[in-house]
């Protein structure tokens, strides 16, 4: 379902359409009213074209097993990347709109670390607005220009930001008066309409404020930032790890990688090198020589069976556990904990943590601690603020020119921010580095609207092939197609970007017939689809497992029926 | 209602327990909430272990396990109760073992070999894999590849040939024997609004209209199966006339034919919960459908009655014993009597076997015995099936556990579900009669 925005039929046209239109009405404001509607789309459409001709080079040596083929690799480059999260891609996005030649290298796959695992929440600012009213209004204007320029992968829901009866009032109080000092739009309105809004609703609530928060979806943005810098010449090896940074007298001049696929090691030479790796920066830095202290905070989400809200509802407190539940497509999210851990590797939800947030998330909205939670999933979120840790750390970012810190030339860091203001992060880092490359070229990501993560399918009523996946109505063509697009298909990617397994069976009957098809269509060879099947079940059942109550419990243990006994299939890596 | 047993789910241990309890002569009534969880299995019954014979690690399990549910049992009563299993859907839905219940090896969808005890019918034949074997898939059916499952093998060293049969092809060429023509206008009416094979992707309708025009199916594959030894299906030659299908399809083709059980709903898993079914209304015990158990009364360790919400009212029912047999989470079922709830209202057992009255918080407390993982949660039980606490008291002396609600086993690891769940319900019903007669 993902990547229909532009139907105009089936359940999330209304939605898609709505963005759409936001997207343009914006555009038309911003612009002052040169274009029509209709030219601002066809405005947008050859540049969907030409992308499809990109993307299909790149598929060109389709391959029979889930993971690319050899991957082309580049031996030189101005500006090398490390990080594929929503601040690598941004900055890919950013350099390669300013005709600088970059590459960007990911370990594992796109929005594998932190920008995959969050609650997908577009801030309004609120949350910061009392303890820092600079952060919250960086948090709004860059929610307003990727409300336009990234439409394809936002949904306007609003949000709310409900004052509990029992919190505290001083806090409510400082939070409404900060607001109208930083004067953001935020308006208080009455608990009726609220409660109109939002039926499910505490009836402690006692204040409403509404708030332009919006959901986003990183794998779209990501994938969308990437497509427009690969469109336009830029370079992106997934699967390809940092091993060593290379440097010189004067500096830092490239890296070592090592290609996880095939083995290989070798070298890419870069005038600049900018570390994105997020929480992994301080491990990247440190092949440098570099000492950059990030704390690791680790927040666990809870993934809904449906979509239980229409707008964010977030608790007006000071921020703590379990106090937004995000709407997002089909189902909602609650978070997060913050628990302070020693490696960003792995982590995993705690029961003690699943508790906290069904105990708090009961006090938001009464109730939710007995619906049905399909799997839980935990992020690490990289805080760098010396000093402090958790909540208390900043929630700014940093960008780090290690000449002037560490005396180590042509080396860049962009550390801690938040998915919200990735896009400014960017433009930091890309004016250092472009600055740093002798070139004058502006920033123009707030103005150039991103490509849609893939191209747009036939409208729902004319897709007549048969359904995949039930829970998510996710249609043959429409896999087979973001199968075609992805680069590289690997299981992760392909489930995240088409919400194939994310229902509430999890995959249980979706991904059998996902593995069929995309081994009947050459995708996969055998051997390919049983470890699609592999992979892609352990991930899963690894996020279920973390929630086993009684309706989940009992999913798994037929999906368990299904896959081990039924079809004998060996998990290597069963981790339940 | 008053019952000597009252058994609370349809899965195999289930209704093992009730055919043993009616072979009994007991009185019995089977309660379940939803339809039998067989309709999602397989179809062939596990009975331990990837080896070729399951009974060295039984064996081993019972010396060296005393955790585990065969290990409650003596390999006698295992025996015994296969035997009883196999004697029982025997003509109507007949089952296969080898020469003293060693354990078959049969290729699986994904083109994989697995271990298994019991095979029905359908697919016995997959049993002894031949060099030269014939995969069918349907063109347009979701849940089979057949070329998927010929390469799988072929690289274990077989010689496996993979095709597809277009039905509405070989359906709209044809007029399938005996069809009038008030048939085929509906089914033309029926798959022409549809554009593709789409209109059969439930795989009961797929089963169903094979048992129609399976002879059309095999004139379009005689030529094809000169060369091979057998021929293989996915899992929906047929629903209740599959004995005859399969008869039929074999006849006509000349060669074996066995089914690849493939995702749920499954028909030879449909097949064998009707067949038992039938079989317990036949001797005369009763079947409470999609019905459960809200509430039950205890007066001591013993149960007196529980209270069972079926469409538009809620029964009670009286039994001088119960089996409970509802799968892995209805433990909650016994292990409802905290505190928390015994406050609540005195006596009684609350919380629905799957209830949404259950609220997840209670859950870790609500387990006291399970273990960590949920593969080997479940109740713990003394050797005559009775559920006991940590310190071995009897919770419950009138009631008897059997199948997955008992802890200490992972069917699908171990490969031992079904093989568990036969030997403990034929053992709950056999210690339920010895303790009402006294």
């Amino acid at each position: 379902m993902v990547n229909n925005k532009w139907h105009t039929k089936g359940p999330y046209a209304t939605r898609a359409n709505k963005a759409k239109k936001q997207a343009w009405l914006k555009w038309k404001s911003d612009a002052g009213g040169l274009m029509s509607e209709k030219e601002y789309w066809n405005s947008q459409k050859p540049e969907v074209r030409s992308l499809n001709r990109g993307f299909t080079d790149l598929n060109k040596a389709k391959t029979r097993t889930w993971h690319r083929g050899r991957q082309e690799h580049r031996h030189s480059t101005q500006v090398l990347i490390i990080g594929g999260g929503a601040t690598g891609a941004g900055i890919l996005w950013d350099l390669t709109l300013r005709g600088i030649d970059a590459v960007l290298v990911e370990a594992q796959e796109l929005a594998y670390g932190t920008s995959g695992r969050c609650h997908g929440l577009l801030h309004s600012g609120g949350r910061y607005l009392v303890k820092d009213s600079e952060v919250a209004r960086e948090c709004y204007d860059e929610n307003q220009i990727l409300r336009r320029v990234a439409a394809a992968a936002v949904e306007d829901t609003g949000g709310l930001f409900v004052y509990l009866k029992g919190d505290d009032p001083d806090y409510a109080a400082r939070w409404a008066a900060a607001a109208k000092e930083a004067s953001l739009p935020y308006e208080e309105i009455d608990l009726a309409e609220a409660r109109q809004m939002e039926p499910l609703l505490s009836s402690d609530v006692q204040r409403v404020f509404r708030v332009p928060d919006a959901a986003i979806d990183p794998f779209e943005l990501i994938l969308m930032n990437v497509r427009g810098a690969i469109e336009r010449g830029a370079h992106l090896l997934t699967g390809t790890r940092v091993e060593k940074l290379l440097t010189d007298s004067k500096g830092v001049r490239g890296a070592v990688v090592k290609d996880m696929h095939s083995g290989e090691s070798y070298s890419i030479e870069a005038e600049v090198v900018v570390n994105a790796a997020g929480p992994w920066a301080g491990q990247v830095a440190a092949l440098a020589g570099i000492n950059l202290e990030i704390a690791y905070g680790k927040g666990t989400l809870l993934v809904y069976s449906q979509r239980l809200n229409k707008c964010v509802i977030n608790r007006l407190r000071p921020p703590g556990d379990a106090d937004i539940l995000v709407p997002a497509k089909s189902v909602s999210l609650l978070g997060t904990t913050d628990v302070c851990v020693q490696t960003p590797d792995n982590p995993r939800p705690s029961q003690e943590e699943i508790n906290t947030l069904l105990k708090l998330g009961e006090e938001l909205v009464p109730g939710l601690s007995s619906r049905r939670v399909v799997r839980a999933f935990a992020g690490v979120r990289p805080l760098y603020d010396p000093g402090e840790s958790g909540r208390g750390a900043s929630r700014g970012f940093a960008v780090i020119e290690h000449e002037k810190t560490h005396g180590v030339a042509n080396f860049y860091s962009v550390v801690g921010g938040k998915l919200t203001t990735y896009r400014l992060m960017a433009e930091r880092a890309a004016d250092l580095v472009a600055a740093h490359l002798g070139v004058s070229a502006p920033c123009r990501t707030r103005d150039i609207v991103l490509p849609p993560p893939v191209d747009a399918y036939p409208q729902k009523g004319k897709d007549s092939s048969p359904l995949i996946c039930e829970c998510e109505m996710l249609s043959e063509k429409e896999l087979l197609q973001a199968a075609e697009k992805l680069q590289p298909v690997t299981p992760e990617a392909l489930v995240r970007n088409t919400r194939l397994a994310h229902g509430p069976c999890q995959g249980t009957s979706c991904l059998y017939r996902a593995a069929l098809l995309l081994y009947r269509e050459g995708f996969l060879s055998y051997e390919g689809s049983l470890e699609f099947l592999r992979y892609a079940l352990a991930g899963r059942w690894r996020g279920m497992g973390a929630v086993l109550d009684d309706a989940q419990a009992k999913q798994l243990e037929l999906a368990q029926g299904v896959y081990l006994e039924t079809f004998g299939l060996e998990t290597v890596e069963n981790e339940l | 209602m008053s019952y000597d047993v009252v058994i609370i789910g349809t899965g195999l241990a289930g209704l093992t327990a009730a055919l043993k309890a009616l072979e009994q002569g007991l009185r019995t009534i089977v309660v379940s909430r939803g339809a039998s969880t067989l309709e999602v299995m397989s179809g062939c019954i596990d009975l331990y272990g990837a080896a070729e014979d399951p009974w060295l690690g039984i064996g081993a399990l019972i010396r060296e396990n005393p955790g585990h549910p065969y290990a409650l049992l003596e390999e006698e009563n295992i025996y015994q109760a296969l035997s009883f299993f196999i004697q029982e859907v025997k003509g109507i839905c007949p089952y296969h073992h080898q020469e003293g219940f060693q354990n078959y090896r049969i290729p699986t969808a994904l083109g994989q070999m697995r271990t298994t005890c019991l095979l029905p019918q359908g697919q016995v034949a997959a049993a002894d894999a031949d060099e030269h074997v014939l995969v069918v898939g349907f063109k347009g059916y979701r849940d089979f590849c057949s070329a998927l499952m010929a390469e799988g093998m072929n690289k274990t060293g077989y010689s496996w040939r993979s095709i597809d049969v277009d039905l509405e092809l070989i359906q709209g060429l044809n007029k399938s024997p005996g069809e009038k023509a008030g048939e085929i206008a509906v089914r033309n009416c029926f798959y022409q609004n549809s554009a593709s094979v789409g209109s059969y992707q439930n795989s009961i309708q797929l089963a169903v209209c094979l048992e129609r025009i399976w002879p059309l199916l095999a004139e379009e594959l005689r030529p094809q199966v000169q060369d091979v030894d057998k021929v293989a299906f996915p899992a929906i030659l047929g629903l209740d006339r599959y004995l005859e299908l399969q008869q039929g399809l074999e006849e006509s083709l000349g060669k074996r034919v066995f089914e690849v059980p493939t995702l749920p709903p499954s028909l030879p898993g449909i097949r064998l919960s009707k067949c038992l079914m039938n079989r317990i209304r036949q001797l005369g015990g009763d079947l409470l459908q999609h019905s459960f158990v809200v509430a039950a009364e205890k007066t001591g360790d013993i149960c007196s009655k529980v209270l069972v919400k079926t469409a538009g009212k809620t029964r009670e029912i009286q039994g001088k014993c119960y089996i409970l047999a509802a799968g892995r989470m209805g433990g909650k079922w016994i292990a409802l009597q905290g505190e928390e709830v015994a406050d609540e209202k005195p006596g009684l057992l609350k919380g629905s076997l799957n209830g949404s009255d259950f609220s997840r918080r209670q859950c870790p407390a609500a387990f006291p015995q399970q273990d960590a993982e949920l593969s080997m949660a479940g109740i713990k039980v003394n050797k005559q099936l009775q559920p006991i606490d940590t310190e071995g008291k009897i919770l419950l002396a009138n009631v008897f556990c059997a199948g997955s609600v008992l802890a200490g086993y992972d069917p699908f690891s171990e490969g031992s579900g079904g093989g568990v769940a036969i030997a403990t319900g034929y053992r709950a019903a056999e210690l339920a009669a010895r303790g009402l007669r006294g």
